[in-house]
């Protein structure tokens, strides 16, 4: 059963916010995520937090083999239109999100051809109950079909809020997808968040990359370190709980894929490598110690595919962090999403 | 085969489109490549009309990444696989041919498919030609069809003559257009049997000229390459390609060469590899009063520029011209008389004006030299030379044409000069000796018998003009074509005349052609209606005469020089067909009538025949010891 969007824009008396301000027409950068201070009570480490050490262990040589396949994952969103009530406040919003990987070896890389698309039309439904479980469309030749979905609460940032957790559960889902068939090693753009499958090995992944790091989450003494890592180190890995879910772990370390601007940032080419494991793997020696050690092997590969994927003088948006190759990849999906002014001419001949 | 589809991202009309070539998933090329010149088709259909189908060819292909405003080192990035862009090769296509023929363009995404060898009638629009018996093979397609050619573009109905340009040594001009005649005799052969109403294309006589070597005094002999290597890949490939043209891989027959006598011996002619089966050619007075053949012999571009001396020729001409008619009406009215008193003993009636004039020379029982001198005609070059050194004819001519003494002297200086330059190797003196009572007219042996085919000499007839000097060759070339032109304004005969003469732009120059310039006019104007169809071969067009080169309905080009192609002479040539000329194979040319919309890329086969002196084998050769002890 559907019904037509131009009808819903009828009855509940929506109309489109003429003063929304259409993103980056290309793909959505994210959001920084808010990071947890890291605390003296973590207590599991790959070596211990001395300072010290941990600069003795980065200066270690360190032989890191590059995976033969790699798997990049990421999601796009876009968020078309916003849509105001009767009163004049944001109500909702078209929105579409892409979800898609590409598979890189020594021969080329492939990107996939069909990526995930979800296209929603976010409503406060609980004002509306005959909304439920309905799809809305575009009474176009086309006929695209938009998901009806709920808005969270969440005040002024309540629309971008549901529409980055959709974009989350859709990303979850599909690395569920991936990580089922087993294909390659995993790197996912962005973090890794609870819900999303965890580690299965060093030749699996999953590893999330996460590009913009915050200097507050490490202690000063050893951020300085991070600050100093050379091109292709990390840091040793440390353990950090996922505050929301407890029994899920958060394996995380630093690591260096370009050498800074002598005019950037000193945290220029720094990103985060994470993955989850399960609470319980972690519960035993045996267990954990072959969890760190495959783990190691894990971040290792990636710090030397991730460092080797970069080049100089590359001026892309948010280069070094975001690899070439993922910013590639986000403009793949966003070929997927439906031309913005193809849907303001539908939504113009309806409403 | 599928391709790709109609693109979007480049304008759609009904005449022309572009294919977005399908792409495989993994390694990113064209599933099936497509080349210029390929052949495509597809279907469409509108609400309003039937099934609408399409045919086209490709004549433009390019490739780039799939990518808005790509950079360098984004690229860089791509190909060190740091990064990922999807390529895409889009082709241009000209549409051939719409059936049913509705103006409109194909809807973007329409699958478009390659042409397969046996529908490529249907993309040229051959299947017609066919019908109508006018289809003249001259190659072989990309696909591996047959190209034909409109012969009402030929042959005078809609349109005539023949272009071929390309650099020497690489497009093979001389080989095609023998070629060319080859087909067209054979064509005519072939469909003369199927349909008498084209019996006089059976019947063509075609002349060629050999410009360089004795390249083409072999026309009718084995090529050693087919013969020395018949068993070859290679060979069977030419012999393939002449059984899908429908014609029989051979030698021509019936070929007579005619050379030019060696200089101050006028029975022993000028060959050196073709020492057999040639007749030596050359024009009497008679010939050359009876054609006004007398400005040929001085510089062309002097005629051009200097008034006087045009004048002078002009006067000359018309004061010897009036000497023959003199002599003709003497000959005319004695004849008859001559013939009762036994001198001869057939009807001369038939015989034309300058046999006539030569009969009467050979019968009136006086020295025709004296007779000649009498009625003011110089039988000799020499002779011309005195006549006009003659005082008393100098004044005569001063005083009827309003000319001054020292222009005839100047223009007798020049004459002087031409027998430097071979004109006297190609001016023959009458030789009409006779005794006892003639019972049968001989025409002069150094005639070129072209139009005849009865006593043996062939449709083709090779002309050398290599070995002769540069007035000598355009005296040559002016008086065939002025013999030719004479013939059929006399008698209006069906039968075509092909003409071939390479190095064109030498004879009929974009400035200054003089008087053979003008004859080459004439005959690209007028030629048409009189079936004489030029085949005219030169390095670059650009250098033709403009009213020459514009009235070849058929224009060939070959491997051609970049800085050439720009001209507007190859504006003929669409897309990239312009910069793939300069890269065509020896043996490949780009084929152009006005019923096609694209020009064809062709191949054609090495030929049967010799077109080198160091490739003939004399069918009927010597055999080699061995062979005789065996």
């Amino acid at each position: 059963m559907g019904v037509s969007i131009p009808q819903i824009f009828r009855e509940y008396g929506f109309y489109l916010d003429h003063w929304h301000d259409p993103e980056d027409p290309r793909f959505y950068h994210g959001r920084i995520e808010k990071e947890s201070r890291l605390v003296d009570d973590d207590r599991f480490h790959e070596v211990s937090l001395d300072p010290s050490y941990w600069e003795s262990w980065v200066r270690e040589s360190r032989g890191w083999a590059k995976p033969e396949r790699v798997i990049l994952m990421d999601g796009v969103r876009r968020i078309h239109r916003r849509l105001c009530d009767e009163y004049g406040s944001a109500a909702g919003c078209i929105a579409e999100i892409v979800v898609g990987h590409m598979l890189w070896s020594e021969k080329g890389v492939i990107p996939c051809l069909n990526p995930q698309i979800r296209r929603v039309l976010v409503l406060p439904t609980f004002r509306m109950p005959k909304l439920k479980d309905i799809e809305a469309y575009f009474p176009s030749p086309m006929g695209f079909k938009f998901d009806i979905v709920e808005l969270e609460s969440g005040g002024e940032d309540s629309i971008s809020k549901t529409v980055d957790n959709l974009l989350l559960a859709e990303e979850g889902e599909y690395l569920k997808k991936l990580f089922l068939k087993g294909e390659a090693f995993i790197l996912k753009d962005g973090t890794m968040h609870p819900g999303f499958p965890s580690f299965a090995g060093h030749l699996h992944g999953p590893i999330g990359l996460v590009k913009r790091v915050l200097r507050e989450h490490l202690p000063e003494d050893l951020l300085s370190l991070v600050i100093k890592l050379p091109k292709g180190a990390r840091t040793p890995f440390y353990v950090a709980y996922v505050r929301e879910k407890e029994d899920i772990l958060r394996v995380m370390c630093y690591l260096r894929i370009m050498d800074p601007d002598p005019f950037g940032s000193p945290m220029m080419g720094v990103v985060r490598l994470e993955t989850l494991v399960k609470r319980v793997d972690f519960e035993s020696d045996e267990e954990r110690d072959r969890l760190k050690k495959e783990i190691s092997m894990a971040f290792d590969m990636v710090a030397g595919f991730a460092s080797s994927m970069t080049i100089k003088g590359c001026d892309l948006p948010r280069t070094p962090e975001n690899l070439p190759i993922v910013f590639s990849l986000e403009k793949w999906l966003s070929s997927f999403f439906l031309p913005t002014d193809c849907l303001n001419a539908f939504l113009k001949g309806g409403v | 085969m599928r391709i790709g589809n109609v693109s979007g991202l480049k304008p759609v009309t009904p005449y022309e489109f572009w294919v977005r070539v399908e792409i495989e998933e993994e390694s990113r090329l064209p599933r099936r490549m497509i080349q210029i010149d390929d052949m495509v088709k597809l279907s469409f259909n509108y609400e309003r009309f039937k099934e609408i189908k399409a045919y086209g060819v490709v004549v433009e292909i390019e490739t780039c990444w799939d990518r808005e405003g790509m950079r360098g080192f984004e690229e860089a990035l791509v190909t060190s696989n740091k990064s990922f862009a999807l390529p895409i090769y889009l082709a241009k296509v000209i549409v051939t041919r719409l059936e049913p023929f509705i103006s409109v363009p194909p809807p973007v995404g329409t699958p478009v498919y390659l042409v397969e060898e046996n529908e490529t009638d249907e993309v040229y629009g051959f299947g017609p030609l066919k019908e109508k018996k006018r289809a003249l093979p001259v190659g072989i397609l990309l696909n591996g069809g047959v190209a034909y050619l409109d012969l009402a573009y030929i042959l005078g109905d809609n349109g005539a003559h023949i272009n071929i340009s390309g650099v020497s040594g690489v497009a093979a001009k001389t080989s095609y257009a023998t070629f060319l005649l080859y087909s067209l005799l054979e064509t005519g052969k072939k469909l003369s049997r199927e349909d008498a109403s084209l019996r006089s294309l059976a019947n063509s006589r075609a002349i060629i000229f050999n410009v360089k070597g004795e390249g083409l005094l072999f026309l009718d002999e084995w090529n050693t390459e087919w013969k020395n290597n018949e068993k070859t890949e290679r060979v069977k490939e030419w012999k393939s390609m002449f059984e899908k043209m429908g014609l029989e891989a051979k030698p021509f027959e019936k070929v007579s060469y005619y050379v030019p006598s060696m200089k101050g011996d006028e029975k022993k002619p000028d060959v050196y590899y073709r020492t057999y089966g040639v007749k030596i050619f050359g024009w009497d007075i008679l010939d050359i009063i009876r054609l006004d053949l007398l400005e040929l012999m001085f510089d062309p571009e002097e005629l051009s520029k200097n008034v006087n001396i045009q004048l002078a020729v002009s006067a000359l001409s018309d004061t010897l011209w009036n000497n023959y008619k003199s002599l003709l009406d003497e000959a005319e009215e004695e004849l008859p008389r001559l013939r009762d008193e036994g001198r001869y003993d057939f009807d001369m009636e038939s015989l034309r004006d300058d046999d006539k004039i030569r009969l009467y020379l050979m019968v009136s029982g006086r020295e025709p030299s004296d007779l000649l001198r009498e009625k003011g005609i110089p039988p000799t070059f020499e002779d011309l030379i005195s006549l006009l050194r003659d005082e008393e004819f100098r004044a005569r001519l001063s005083a009827e044409e309003e000319l001054e003494d020292k222009t005839i002297k100047a223009m007798a200086r020049r004459l002087r000069a031409a027998r430097k330059l071979d004109i006297d190797r190609v001016w023959k003196r009458l030789d009409l000796s006779c005794f006892g009572v003639l019972n049968e007219y001989k025409p002069p042996e150094y005639r070129l018998n072209w139009d005849n085919s009865e006593d043996g000499c062939g449709m083709i007839t090779v002309i050398d003009i290599a070995k002769l000097r540069y007035r000598a060759q355009t005296f040559v070339v002016g008086a065939v074509l002025k013999e030719v032109l004479h013939s059929k304004e006399s008698a209006l005969r069906p039968e075509p005349v092909f003409i071939f003469l390479d190095e064109l732009n030498k004879y009929a120059p974009r400035m200054g052609g003089g008087p053979l310039g003008a004859i080459f006019r004439d005959i690209a104007e007028r030629g048409r209606s009189f079936k004489i169809i030029m085949i005219g071969a030169e390095q670059t067009a650009s250098e033709v005469d403009y009213r020459v080169i514009t009235q070849a309905s058929t224009v060939v080009v070959g491997h051609q020089k970049v800085a050439e192609l720009k001209k507007d002479e190859y504006a003929h040539l669409i897309g990239a067909q312009r910069e793939k000329a300069s890269t065509l194979l020896q043996g490949e040319l780009i084929v152009d009538q006005p019923f096609l919309r694209v020009p064809m890329t062709i191949r054609f086969p090495m030929t049967p025949w010799a077109t080198r002196e160091d490739s003939h084998q004399p069918r009927n050769s010597i055999p080699s010891l061995k062979e005789f002890f065996s």
